[in-house]
């Protein structure tokens, strides 16, 4: 008579995966894989639309989007979200999170559910998508590498101390929340906003023209590209998506240690940047 | 209509089509005038709203861990601290 081993509960697992900016264009075929074979889908989507296009790839799915409370903190969402998820791994069901963009970036959810996840012995990881930022340098035509581009989110910026070099391309994330500190709304003030001029103002001329971008989310639209002078910023339209993108105000400066007055060197040594990136 | 909408989105989103070609794929598709109408004119708005479902979409942000703590919070009941979230200024800068 064969021996048999003792049946085993199925071992929970947990997949943070990317679903691109645009519907149908940026699902990777890992990502695909792993919706398609969830026992759960969590989906954290931008548009109604896309949400319904997951839910085609695999019926099992449940939207985050009932976690949010206009006035609940985000950090109270955000925890709310991860524990629904580790129940179902804690469960034996092998979860899906389905997060717009990349699942690890401007995605505190993702990062906490995995770790959880591995510190209560679950296999968890996260696949790559492609994410505003990525569209952003194919939509705007930048390439960082060339002057440089640091990326901070708004309120951030505004809160603490941190240096801007105006010789490389500054993006802001978040802007429509910038200088609120509840991140319980959906939108900040035009006073809060004009704040984040301000600082900017220390910076930047009045009239130095900024970029406010949204990826475009369904293949039938276009991405929102306006530019409008940096005065002008606290009283555009800005969404929780907006995103503002700020050129380069002066050229790169030669180091004298390394280049003493010879352009050519600093070329050589990083052919791919030099000083005549300006817009 | 859900069904034939969802799928020549992700038809369109893997496969771009010049004017023409996408005129006549939205004229055959089995959908309503509203959401037809906003299909051909390229309205995402029109077509949430076609769709039934044009709600706000609540976004990522990335929130700091010391945001104001709702009142029914206990003590002890912190979210945990990830290694790649500090409160706080970089301490890069």
């Amino acid at each position: 008579m064969p021996i048999h081993p003792p049946p085993t509960a199925p071992r929970g697992q947990l997949a943070c995966v990317g679903l691109g900016m645009m519907l149908g264009a940026h699902l990777t075929p890992r990502a695909r894989g792993w919706i398609e074979a969830a026992d759960v889908v969590f989906v954290a989507a931008s548009d109604a639309l896309v949400e319904q296009w997951v839910a085609t790839v695999n019926a099992r799915t449940v939207s985050l989007q009932g976690f949010y409370a206009e006035g609940k903190p985000r950090q109270r969402t955000y925890r709310d979200m991860a524990d629904a998820m580790l129940r179902e791994v804690r469960a034996g069901r092998r979860v899906v999170g389905a997060f717009y963009g990349h699942p690890g970036v401007f995605a505190q959810v993702p990062h906490a559910a995995i770790a959880q996840a591995r510190d209560e012995g679950f296999e968890a990881v996260m696949e790559a998508g492609i994410s505003a930022e990525d569209c952003l340098y194919a939509d705007l035509g930048i390439d960082p590498g060339r002057v440089g581009c640091a990326h901070y989110e708004a309120s951030q910026l505004l809160f603490y101390r941190r240096l801007i070099d105006t010789s490389a391309w500054l993006v802001l994330w978040q802007i429509g929340l910038a200088g609120d500190r509840t991140y319980a709304v959906r939108a900040s003030t035009v006073e809060q906003r004009q704040r984040l001029v301000d600082r900017l103002r220390r910076d930047y001329p009045a009239d130095h023209p900024v970029t406010i971008y949204e990826a475009a989310t369904l293949p039938i639209a276009a991405p929102r590209i306006e530019t409008l002078p940096l005065r002008d910023l606290a009283h555009a339209a800005l969404h929780m998506h907006s995103t503002l993108v700020v050129p380069p105000a002066r050229a790169l400066e030669p180091e004298p240690e390394h280049a003493p007055g010879n352009r050519a060197s600093i070329t050589a040594t990083c052919p791919e940047t030099d000083a005549r990136a300006l817009p | 209509m859900t069904a034939p909408l969802i799928a020549f989105l992700d038809a369109l989103g893997r496969m771009p089509m010049g004017d023409a070609a996408f005129a006549a794929r939205v004229a055959a598709l089995d959908v309503d005038a509203p959401t037809r109408a906003a299909l051909l004119g390229r309205d995402a708005g029109a077509l949430a709203r076609a769709f039934g479902d044009a709600r706000t979409m609540w976004c990522w942000v990335a929130a700091p861990e010391d945001e104001p703590k709702p009142q029914d919070d206990v003590p002890g009941d912190e979210p945990a601290r990830q290694p790649d979230e500090r409160p706080g200024p970089d301490p890069a800068t």
